[in-house]
């Protein structure tokens, strides 16, 4: 069988597109159109300042919570230290005096 | 504006301006514009109206995000026809390989320039060929594009491009012989 580029343009040649393709085609660039518009960039870039504010405040809570606690930490084990030596005072004084 | 917009007689590029400017009724004149060329690209490559309407689909709503990108009438089309080709690849990859049943396919010895079944047997044939192939064809021969542009859409050297459609074109009459002998076999014809 010989084949020839004609039988091949013919073949091949441009089909029509299915009747309301392209009426569909914009219903879907209209539903695209509309969920761009309720979440509009302006939308989007406010919401992401508000979550990085959030996160921010969240983690800066966190941290000086932890500081905080650390210190409470310090501070329990300087008036247990302080009380230990007062103690230890307090026995050599009362030693020295007995002598 | 948009009366106007929606007008057969606009230009390309003035359609294409006023539908970046936002006006639909203009982007959906380009659709109706090109909607056959980018349909049809996809059914010949797929042989699947239903699949090639989803890419149509699929391309259309890809130009309306990026419209802002396109910047004349010319880079419209050559956008389309790209970006159609490389969905088709990326369809035809994902499906298993296309068998056709060459026994269902006949074909009589004397075909005329205005045989259907030759040409049915073509496209059916043409969807059995290797994607870039496939695709190097349509363009070839739907939509009557030179070797460098082709070379250009499908991103492929020019000597694959011509490579391609060398092969393909031996594969279709390698092919369409087989049948052609089976066909006149099978109708009792022996030479």
């Amino acid at each position: 069988m010989n084949l020839d580029e004609k039988q091949l343009s013919i073949a091949l040649r441009r089909q029509p597109a299915p009747p309301g393709l392209a009426d569909r085609i914009m219903m879907q660039i209209e539903d695209e159109k509309r969920i761009r518009s309720r979440f509009s960039p302006r939308m989007l870039a406010a919401a992401a300042l508000v979550f990085l504010t959030l996160g921010i405040a969240t983690v800066h809570e966190v941290r000086s919570n932890l500081e905080q606690r650390r210190g409470e930490e310090a501070r329990q084990q300087l008036l247990l230290a302080l009380s230990i030596t007062a103690e230890k005072a307090s026995l050599a004084r009362r030693l020295i005096g007995s002598d | 504006m948009s009366a106007v917009a929606s007008s057969i007689d606009i230009p390309d590029e003035d359609r294409l301006f006023v539908a970046r400017a936002g006006d639909q009724a203009a982007f959906g004149g380009i659709v109706r514009e090109h909607q056959s060329m980018v349909f049809s690209i996809a059914l010949h490559s797929t042989g699947n109206r239903g699949v090639a309407e989803e890419i149509a689909q699929d391309v259309f709503l890809q130009l309306y995000r990026n419209l802002a990108s396109i910047e004349s009438a010319a880079h419209l089309k050559a956008w389309l026809r790209r970006t159609t080709t490389h969905r088709c690849i990326d369809h035809i990859r994902r499906q298993p390989g296309k068998i056709v049943p060459l026994e269902g396919l006949e074909l009589s010895s004397d075909t005329s320039p205005h045989d259907t079944l030759l040409y049915d047997t073509l496209r059916r044939l043409v969807e059995t060929l290797p994607e870039q192939q496939r695709l190097a064809l349509i363009l070839r021969y739907q939509e009557e594009m030179e070797m460098p542009e082709i070379s250009r859409t499908l991103d492929i050297p020019l000597g694959t491009v011509k490579s391609h459609l060398h092969r393909a074109v031996a594969t279709l009459r390698s092919r369409l012989a087989r049948i052609g002998k089976s066909g006149a076999g099978s109708s009792g014809g022996e030479e």
